[in-house]
C-alpha cells in the first residue's frame, strides 16, 4: 500500500493565469520494523488540470454526437485520463506533467514532488448553474506496472477576470516590487505581478462612484426614486442602494429587492420542444431585503454578494448576469392609507437596472 | 463428447495472440497510429477524432485481428521521463513498432538515441522491429533515405532480427496496413517468441 497526499500551498481558489502549486507526497506507511515490511514500487505519477463541462439535457441542446467522437478508451484504466468516469465532456486541460518515474519506497519512507502549472486564461470560470456546470480539478494519477491507474482528484475554483487575457508579462526587468521591503525571487514575480495587476484593475473598476437615479412608477403615477452609486462590484462587497419614497404620488406599502443572477443559454444552444418548452433562462437569488415602508420617506438597503458566487461571464453556450429585482406593493387609495384597503393591494413588479449592463459584472471596461 | 467438440471448435477458431509495443518520442504519432490501425482492421470499430488525441501517460491498449493472428498493441507514453518504463514490457512482447516524427528534424538525434537504447536491449533479441517514418503527409518532411542516414549508427545493433523502415502517415492511413501486415508475417514465423499461451479447455 502506498499513500498519496496532495497539498495546495495557498488554498483551492485561483485566478485564471495564475500558477497553481501543489506538493505531492508519496509514503510507504508501514513502519520500518513491521514484520511484513517490504518496499513498494510505483511506475509513474502524473498530474494534470482539467475543466469538465456538463449541460442539462432538458435545457441545452449540444451539437450532435457525430461531431464529437468518443474519447480514446474513455474508461481505460491503463492510460492517464483525468476525466475518467466523469459526466460531461472535458473542454480544457493542461498537458500532463510527470512527477516521477520508477519510484521505490522502503517501509516508512516518504518522498515529495512539486507540481506547478499556469491555469489557462481562455477557459470559463468555475460555475455550478441550473443549465450548465464548469468544474475544475487537479488530478494526480499513479500506476504500478501491470495495474490500473489510481486517480486522486483535488477540486479547484477558478475565477476569470475579464481583460487579463490580453496582458502579457513584461519582458524587461523594470518591474519593481511594490514594496521596497519585499524581496521576491524570479519565479514568484510573475504570479504576484498578475495578482497585483488584477487587484489594481478590480479596484479601478469597482471604485468608480457616480450616483445613478431611476424613477419608479406604476400605472398611476410616481412611486419613488431608486439611487445606486456603482454598477460594478467585487465578490464579497455589499450592493448599497437608496429609495426615496417621500415625493411619490402613489403610496408604497411594502417593497422587496433581491440580488439575483440570471443564467441564460445562448439562442443557438437552447433546447426547443413542441410542448413544454424548458426555460432557457433561470434565476438564482443570492440576497434579499424586504421592508414595510408606509410613511417612510427615505430608506436604504444593503445586499451582500456571496464570496462563493460566480462573477458574470459569457461563453459560447451560456451567459451569467447580475441584477437587482424589485417588487413594490402600492396602494390604490392615497387618501385612505390609514384604513385597510377594500381591495387586495396590487403588486407591481418592475425589474431594476441590471448589474454591469455595459458588460459583465467585474468587467474592466471604462465608463 | 461436448468437451471434445468444444475443444475442437476452440482449436479451429483460436487466434494466436502477439503483443506489439509501439514506442517512440512523444508527439511522434504512436497513439494516432494505433487509432488508425484499429479503424482499418476492425470493421465495427468506431474511431475517434484523430484531432482529439492528447499526450499519452500510461498505456493505450488496442487489439487488431489480421488473418489468424491477433495483435495486441501496447502504446506507451513517449515522454522522456516515461521511457525508462519501456523495458518493463520487452520480455513479453513479440514485436516493436518504433514511430519517428519525420517533420521534427531537431529531435531526430534524440529519437535515434532512444531507438539505440531499444535495439541494444537484450530482452528484445530476435524481436522484429518496424520503423515507421510518420507524418509523411507533410510536404516538408524528411525522406526515408534522410532518416536512414540519421539512424545509420544503429544498423550494427539490429543484428539478425527482422527490420523494416516504412514511410507512413498515421493521420491519412498511408503505409499503416503494409506495416502491420509485414509485422504479422514476422511475428508468426519467429519461432523464438511463440504466441501467448492460451488454455484450450
Amino acid at each position: 500500500m502506498i499513500e498519496v497526499v496532495a497539498e495546495l500551498s495557498r488554498g483551492p481558489v485561483f485566478l485564471a493565469g495564475e500558477a497553481l502549486e501543489c506538493v505531492v507526497t508519496v509514503t510507504n506507511p508501514l513502519p520500518p520494523t513491521a514484520t511484513s515490511a517490504s518496499s513498494e514500487a510505483l511506475a509513474w505519477a502524473s498530474a494534470q488540470i482539467h475543466c469538465q463541462f456538463h449541460a442539462s439535457e432538458s435545457r441545452v441542446a449540444l451539437p450532435p454526437p457525430d461531431s464529437s467522437q468518443p474519447d480514446v478508451q474513455p474508461d481505460s484504466q491503463t492510460v492517464f485520463l483525468p476525466h475518467r468516469g466523469e459526466r460531461g465532456q472535458c473542454i480544457l486541460s493542461t498537458p500532463p506533467k510527470i512527477l516521477f518515474c520508477d519510484l521505490r519506497l522502503d517501509p516508512g519512507e516518504s518522498k515529495s514532488y512539486s507540481y506547478s502549472e499556469v491555469l489557462p486564461t481562455e477557459g470559463p470560470p468555475s460555475f455550478r448553474g441550473q443549465s450548465v456546470k464548469y468544474v475544475y480539478k487537479l488530478t494526480i494519477g499513479c500506476q504500478r506496472v501491470n495495474s490500473p491507474i489510481t486517480l486522486l482528484r483535488v477540486p479547484l475554483r477558478v475565477l476569470v477576470l475579464t481583460g487579463l487575457q490580453d496582458v502579457h508579462f513584461p519582458q524587461d526587468e523594470a518591474v519593481a516590487p511594490s514594496s521596497p521591503f519585499l524581496e521576491e525571487d524570479d519565479s514568484g514575480k510573475k504570479d504576484s505581478w498578475l495578482a497585483e495587476l488584477a487587484g489594481e484593475r478590480l479596484m479601478a473598476a469597482t471604485s468608480c462612484r457616480s450616483l445613478h437615479l431611476y424613477n419608479i412608477s406604476d400605472g398611476r403615477g410616481k412611486v419613488g426614486t431608486f439611487g445606486i452609486f456603482k454598477s460594478v462590484y467585487r465578490l464579497g462587497e455589499d450592493v448599497v442602494g437608496t429609495l426615496n419614497l417621500g415625493e411619490g404620488t402613489v403610496a408604497c406599502l411594502q417593497f422587496s429587492v433581491s440580488l439575483q443572477t440570471e443564467e441564460r443559454v445562448q439562442p443557438e444552444y437552447q433546447r426547443r420542444r413542441g410542448t413544454g418548452v424548458a426555460p432557457s433562462v433561470s434565476h438564482v437569488t443570492h440576497a434579499r431585503h424586504q421592508e414595510s415602508c408606509l410613511h417612510t420617506t427615505r430608506t436604504s438597503f444593503s445586499l451582500p454578494i456571496p464570496l462563493c458566487s460566480t462573477p458574470g461571464f459569457c461563453t459560447a453556450i451560456v451567459s451569467l448576469k447580475w441584477r437587482l429585482h424589485f417588487e413594490f406593493v402600492t396602494s390604490r387609495e392615497p387618501g385612505l392609507v390609514l384604513l385597510p384597503p377594500l381591495e387586495q393591494p396590487e403588486p407591481a413588479t418592475w425589474t431594476g437596472p441590471e448589474q454591469g449592463s455595459r458588460g459583465s459584472a467585474f468587467c474592466t471596461r471604462e465608463n | 463428447m461436448y468437451t471434445l467438440l468444444s475443444g475442437l471448435y476452440k482449436y479451429m477458431f483460436q487466434k494466436d495472440e502477439y503483443c506489439i509495443l509501439i514506442l517512440g518520442l512523444d508527439n511522434a504519432g504512436k497513439t494516432t497510429f494505433l487509432e488508425q490501425s484499429k479503424t482499418r482492421f476492425n470493421k465495427n470499430y468506431k474511431g475517434m477524432s484523430l484531432s482529439k488525441i492528447t499526450t499519452t501517460v500510461g498505456l493505450n491498449i488496442g487489439t487488431v485481428d489480421v488473418g489468424k493472428a491477433r495483435l495486441m498493441f501496447w502504446d506507451l507514453g513517449g515522454q522522456e521521463e516515461l521511457q525508462s518504463l519501456w523495458d518493463k514490457y520487452y520480455a513479453e512482447c513479440h514485436g516493436v513498432i518504433y514511430v519517428i516524427d519525420s517533420t521534427d528534424e531537431e529531435r531526430l538525434s534524440e529519437s535515434k538515441e532512444a531507438f539505440e537504447k531499444v535495439v541494444s536491449s537484450e530482452a528484445l533479441d530476435g524481436v522484429p522491429i518496424l520503423v515507421l517514418a510518420n507524418k509523411q503527409d507533410v510536404e516538408t518532411c524528411l525522406s526515408i533515405p534522410d532518416i536512414k542516414t540519421a539512424f545509420s549508427d544503429c544498423t550494427c545493433k539490429i543484428g539478425r532480427r527482422d527490420c523494416l523502415t516504412q514511410a507512413c502517415s498515421a493521420l491519412t492511413g498511408k503505409g499503416v496496413r503494409e506495416g502491420i501486415e509485414w509485422m504479422v508475417k514476422c511475428v508468426v514465423r519467429n519461432v523464438h517468441r511463440p504466441p501467448r499461451q492460451r488454455d484450450i479447455t
